[in-house]
């Protein structure tokens, strides 16, 4: 059974969550997903793109429907699961003060689902404030600190001074590694998502189909492949993935593994936490390859390189 | 020529201070004419004399300010609770104490089930106060072929049988806090939170086993229910109503049987493009018995699920602070939009920094754009102190109390939740009123049953279902709570005008009980028995049935 990947966008209200929606919608690139909102009202469909309007479902005529969650994100998100044809992605739009962890957790627990990855929004102008108010606080530094990556909004609205004193903040204070910087919902595709890799080499660089802003933002991140003809030891592998460096925003690709001979893994990281999706297929050539996006300045090339063959087998 | 009835009975409890008790009340045009004595209220000229209430007492009909429809569905499914319960068709489920009690009630129900597919489902479980932890394999004897499942008090929890632990495909090392394992770590079928309802419904299929939401027989059960606990106004406080559930109360309330008047509240934040004018919209739809116009804001959770919103020193055994359902951003913006429509906001809070948040909410608002009586109602407000009182009061807002939870949880709130201080104060009634805001209470059905004079009973005595006295300096007197549940509740509707006391030009809508509830015991005020009720003059029998 393919696991449908599930992406979850977390983020205090008007963290900029909409914004990135509609850009998820609009350029999906081929792909059918299926984008769980708040509130339609926000989201802003072009009405040529809309080719059927029933109940509280959408559908676009990219092939994405966006489905209203209404009183449930339960009943919401079981709906969409059981579709036929079943949607290639989901992406939900945690509520602003949902805890995204607890969302996640059902990712987690069904076995038709997959966790592509906790992507949360944070207003560059008011997370900090937000962060400190008496109420909500502790659900935002919650949602912070569940985070796979922040996309940190509005970006261009604040000094770079206060910038880098966010950054700071948000490593130091709150805990996170994985930062993003975004503005007008601009992040390229491959670090939103992580289905790019049923084809060896596809996605090996950034894509770029997402750059018409004006903001470019391959200065941001960093890619490094790792490719093999030999097969990994699956401890050190293990291991290996356990304790990549912190700016690693996600690693994806196909492998193998002495220990399961005859199969080829599709290794899926994002954050902290990875799974690999095993199917029974000869060796290719290569046998592995995987491809890091990481925060611009966080990889060292050389020292992966060493690991990396480290973990081969022997 | 309309004609003029004058209803005679043992004795008549106006709540009216001018004149607090009468014999007779001449009723034409479904409105009060008199109250009094015989010769005054024939002073108005000819008269029919009804003497079918000559030995029973009347009082105003009550009035429940918070309850939902939701009571007219969960009838569909079997109960399992461990107290007696009244359905609306008058029938008592007795309360059961044991685990096998359940089993076999609910497969007794299986037997009666002709597809095979078809979840059983059960509910209003209490763990406490049963003999031992249910598990699946006791859901297992109910059927093995079938999905069932047993909705806890709580809501919070749901026990399921085997056959859904596989569809759902949970296995001996699923690993998660929302699949809950005894204390030997073996999976005991009991799903929780979010996480649980998920992998539910995923397995059984959203939503077709739940009975359609609001439809013209569940709102007529819901009014069954309520004319069975002697009230004749209450609410549905909280529905986004969507078309089909305004198409349902339009239809049913025209009914001339329709027992109640029937005021459902809006969903403040459900997703629509101009929600003020909707509302404004289906007012043009009111009726004598349909009021729309409320408007139902959730700013916390449950404090037995541990979702409230707790102030320092939190959770009395450690737990995690909740959960905002709202954040109080949006509380504030929403509340807003509603207040400067003239329209009046029932605000959901359990914990004491989510009324702290709605009181804020309404200061803001108040100040932005000062409302002479709003009477913005804070619903639940169980753990509010007397200093949150006091700005209630300033700001003019009231509090509906859930009275009812001192019976059913207050033990927890003791041990578990809140620690003996808060449990103590907790739904404070006698404080809210030294504090001069205007107090309602609840019962919230169907998390409580509906029963005004049950909630009484709990605000006099606030005895839980252990027999510990929770906070005697919060008990009320009798009178008071009376007041409450009659113009008490009407208050916070802004209904006092139209119901709430038995005084000429009032709508004539009466509870007829069979017993005085001044005169009972207070500690017996639970078990005065309602005859039925009168709603509009109408007279409503309730069904005599045995047990
Ligand atoms: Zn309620």
């Amino acid at each position: 059974m393919t696991r449908i990947p599930l992406t979850i966008i977390g983020g205090f209200l008007g963290s900029g969550k909409t914004t990135l929606l509609n850009r998820m919608l609009r350029g999906s690139a081929g792909r059918r997903i299926a984008v769980l909102v708040n509130d339609f009202g926000d989201i802003n469909i072009d009405a040529e793109l809309i080719t059927g309007h029933e109940g509280s479902t959408i559908s676009l005529s990219n092939g994405c429907i966006c489905c209203s969650i209404g009183d449930s994100l339960v009943e919401a998100l079981v709906e969409v699961v059981r579709m036929t044809p079943p949607p290639e992605h989901i992406v939900i739009e945690a509520s602003g003060v949902a805890e995204p962890q607890n969302i996640a957790e059902i990712a987690r627990l069904d076995p038709g689902l997959r966790l592509s990855g906790i992507l949360v929004m944070a207003d560059a102008e008011r997370v900090k404030e937000l962060a400190g108010d008496k109420f909500v606080g502790d659900t935002v530094r919650h949602q912070l600190c569940a985070a796979d990556m922040i996309l940190l909004s509005k970006v261009d609205r604040v000094l770079e001074e206060r910038k880098a004193d966010l950054h700071a903040w948000l490593r130091n204070a709150i805990g996170v590694k994985r930062i993003v910087e975004t503005v007008h919902g601009a992040v390229p595709m491959d670090v939103l998502f992580d289905t790019d890799f049923e084809e060896p080499g596809a996605g090996a660089t950034v894509a770029h189909h997402d750059h018409h802003d004006h903001h470019a933002h391959d200065d941001q991140f960093e890619t490094w492949a790792f490719v093999s003809d030999q097969e990994f030891d699956g401890g050190k592998l293990g291991e290996l993935l356990g304790s990549l460096p912190a700016g690693v925003l996600r690693a994806k690709g196909f492998l193998r593994t002495q220990q399961k001979p005859g199969q080829t893994g599709i290794l899926h990281l994002v954050g902290g936490h990875w799974e690999i999706a095993w199917h029974a297929a000869p060796a290719g050539t290569p046998a592995i390859r995987l491809v890091l996006i990481a925060v611009k300045g966080t990889l060292d090339r050389e020292a992966l390189q060493k690991r990396f063959a480290c973990a081969l087998a022997d | 020529m309309t004609t003029t009835v004058v209803y005679e009975a043992r004795k008549i409890l106006t709540m009216n201070p001018g004149k607090p008790t009468a014999t007779h009340v001449a009723v034409r045009d479904g409105r009060i004419l008199a109250v009094g004595s015989l010769d005054e209220v024939q002073a108005w000229g000819a008269a029919e004399i009804d003497r079918t209430f000559s030995d029973k007492v009347l009082m105003p009909g009550l009035i429940e300010g918070h309850a939902h429809v939701y009571e007219g569905m969960v009838w569909n499914n079997i109960y399992t609770g461990s107290y007696d319960r009244r359905d609306p068709d008058g029938k008592v489920w007795t309360g059961l104490g044991t685990i096998d009690q359940i089993v076999g009630r609910l497969a007794e129900a299986c037997g009666k089930l002709d597809d095979p597919e078809q979840p059983l489902i059960g509910w209003g479980f209490d763990p406490l106060f049963v003999d031992r932890r249910m598990v699946a394999s006791d859901l297992d004897k109910v059927s093995t072929t079938r999905p069932v499942f047993i909705y806890h008090a709580s809501l919070h929890i749901i026990n399921v049988n085997s056959f859904v632990l596989e569809r759902a495909g949970v296995t001996l090392d699923t690993d998660s806090e929302f699949i809950l394992r005894d204390e030997a770590g073996k999976i005991t079928g009991e799903l929780a939170g979010h996480v649980g309802r998920y992998l539910l419904y995923k397995s059984v299929g959203s939503g077709e086993f739940a009975v359609p939401g609001n439809t013209p027989e569940s709102v007529r059960r819901y009014a069954k229910s309520a004319q069975m606990a002697g009230v004749t106004t209450v609410t549905d406080l909280n529905n986004d109503l969507l078309q089909p559930t305004v198409d349902s109360y339009v239809k049913v309330t025209a009914e001339d049987d329709f027992p109640v008047r029937l005021m459902p509240a809006m969903r403040g934040t459900a997703q629509r493009e101009d929600p003020v004018g909707y509302l404004r919209s289906l007012t043009e739809l009111n009726s004598d018995r349909l009021r729309f116009g409320l408007v139902k804001m959730t700013v916390d959770g449950s404090i037995q699920g541990f979702t409230a919103r707790l102030r320092w020193p939190g959770y009395f055994n450690g737990r995690p602070n909740g959960l905002w359902y709202t954040p109080p951003e949006e509380i504030k913006r929403v509340l807003g939009a509603f207040h400067e429509a003239g329209f009046q906001v029932h605000i959901h809070t359990n914990g004491d920094e989510a009324t702290e948040a709605a009181i804020e909410a309404i200061e803001a608002v108040q100040i932005e754009k000062p409302r002479p009586d709003h009477r913005h109602t804070l619903q639940h407000c169980q753990m509010a102190d007397a200093a949150q009182f006091r700005r209630m009061a300033k700001l003019g807002a009231c509090v509906n109390l859930f009275s009812n939870h001192i019976y059913y949880w207050g033990d927890a709130h003791y041990s578990l939740t809140m620690g003996p201080d808060r449990a103590e104060r907790m739904d404070a009634v006698a404080s809210a009123m030294r504090c001069g805001v205007p107090v309602a209470i609840h019962s919230d059905a169907p998390i409580t049953p509906l029963g005004p004079l049950f909630t009484a009973w709990c605000a006099v005595n606030r005895r839980t279902s252990s027999g510990r006295v929770l906070g005697a300096s919060e008990c009320i007197s009798v009178d008071e709570a009376l007041h409450a549940i009659t113009l008490g509740a009407a208050y916070t509707l802004k209904m006092e005008g139209e119901v709430g006391s038995i005084e000429v030009g009032k709508y004539a809508d009466f509870a007829v009980l069979e017993d005085d509830p001044t005169e009972v015991a207070p500690e017996a005020l639970k078990d005065v028995r309602v005859w039925g009720t009168v709603l509009g003059g109408r007279i409503f029998a309730n069904p005599r049935v045995l047990p």
